[in-house]
């Protein structure tokens, strides 16, 4: 028998890959020759020690953000049939609320065609005019996070109005930046979105996952509506990644607890 | 999930479900991940990849043939994703903050966590070609044949890679004191 058959029955009962004549073989191989059984100790080890490997868990936004990038993308035309956000969220009545921020008062375009159902806390009021204060910074505050990472840098701020949760986002960078957010586990769903400062490039959302392109200054306040009771009772989690070019700069969460 | 279940997903997928692309993702994304990361060595640049991996996935999917299997044709992308990157040159980070997923005493814990490390150094100082037979046979428990497909060469040289991946990692380890002859 030539070194490398030797090698490749070896190598193949380490991998699980020998038929029944080959393990015929390889037995009377072991019994003649101390190389061969010293060899297949080494690679019996090393293939323990390989198995010890932990598995290593994704960041907890990956999923929302390639569904996010892989979303439609609005464009001009797009953006006022919103054909491209029906797709992407089936059923849905209003999803998707554009505003722009025009000194003390932000006027918000909204892009959809059903009324909303404004649930237990009326946030209707929303829609049409209002000041910055009032969109950023009542309620209580429950969590915060903050981000830093070369010229991007920013914070987000959970916080709870009534029977409603209001995210706010405020950036600032001097190079592309996109903003994933997974609202699953925390049973909440991104409902309405105020620019309040600057405009961002995109902003999408699948399901309970946003997305959303920016650059520059940026201050956003996102509408969250409770769709579950599932982790209402202790604290819920919103997943959130901050990549740029492609490239995951930092990962964290907030505690969404009512 | 079998075979019938898979081509059923597919075929949602190739009709524009979104929900089968999530799912596909779901199901997919931490193995193409732990791939890209044994191929890396850098938490970071193995998301990039995964991401760019399914973005890929979703683009092609209309051309995607069912007589393949959907792990052959993700697992080829990934692969081929990660040599991109490594090509590109991209300055790898120093394995610190990597995501494990089962959490024991802090000693163990730390011992553990050194050993991984030790291990993917060596396993960074296999050449390419070498990493990627290793990575698929021992992290995506991938057979020869699978492997074969995935690389696109002969199973015969899956075997003399893998052979030879073996042997140089052997002698790397005993180096650093981890294995033991």
């Amino acid at each position: 028998m030539t070194e490398q058959r030797e090698q490749e029955l070896v190598s193949a009962s380490i991998d699980g890959e020998l038929n029944g004549d080959e393990r015929i073989e390889l037995d009377s191989l072991l019994e003649s020759s101390s190389e061969a059984r010293e060899l297949k100790t080494e690679l019996e080890q090393l293939d323990s020690l390989l198995n010890e490997l932990p598995d290593l868990d994704p960041p907890p936004s990956l999923q929302a953000s390639i569904m996010a990038k892989s979303a439609p993308r609005p464009t001009e035309s797009s953006t006022s049939a919103l054909g491209w956000l029906r797709d992407l969220v089936p059923g849905s009545g209003l999803r998707y609320v554009l505003a722009t921020g025009a000194g003390a008062l932000i006027a918000l375009i909204v892009i959809g065609g059903q009324p909303l159902d404004p649930g237990p806390f009326d946030y209707s009021q929303m829609v049409g005019t209002m000041s910055p204060g009032a969109a950023q910074n009542s309620g209580d505050v429950i969590d915060s996070y903050a981000f830093s990472a070369g010229a991007i840098a920013g914070q987000m701020q959970l916080r709870r109005v009534g029977d409603a949760m209001f995210l706010d986002i405020e950036a600032d960078t001097e190079q592309p930046m996109d903003i994933a957010a997974d609202f699953g586990n925390a049973g909440l769903s991104p409902d309405l979105v105020a620019q309040v400062d600057g405009r961002a490039e995109s902003i999408a959302i699948a399901g309970q996952a946003m997305q959303v392109q920016t650059s520059g200054k940026q201050r956003l306040t996102i509408l969250l509506r409770r769709v579950n009771d599932a982790r209402t009772a202790g604290e819920a989690e919103i997943s959130l990644e901050i990549s740029s070019e492609g490239r995951v700069l930092d990962t964290g969460v907030l505690k969404a607890s009512w | 999930m079998d075979r019938d279940q898979e081509k059923a997903m597919i075929e949602s997928c190739q009709n524009g479900d979104r929900e089968a692309l999530e799912k596909l993702v779901r199901q997919m994304q931490k193995p193409i991940y732990n791939a890209a990361y044994r191929m890396l060595g850098n938490p970071d640049q193995a998301a990039d990849v995964t991401q760019t991996t399914f973005l890929k996935v979703f683009e092609n999917i209309q051309r995607f043939d069912q007589q393949h299997r959907i792990f052959s044709w993700t697992y080829r992308i990934a692969m081929n994703e990660s040599i991109d990157q490594l090509k590109r040159g991209k300055r790898l980070e120093p394995l610190t903050d990597m995501p494990v997923s089962e959490t024991g005493s802090p000693r163990k814990e730390a011992a553990r966590e050194q050993l991984a490390d030790t291990v993917q150094t060596t396993l960074m100082e296999l050449g390419e070609d070498q990493r990627a037979v290793m990575t698929l046979r021992h992290f995506s428990d991938c057979s020869y044949e699978d492997i074969s497909r995935i690389l696109d060469i002969p199973e015969k040289t899956v075997k003399s890679r893998l052979y030879s991946a073996r042997q140089q990692m052997k002698s790397r380890l005993k180096e650093h004191g981890v294995f033991s002859s």
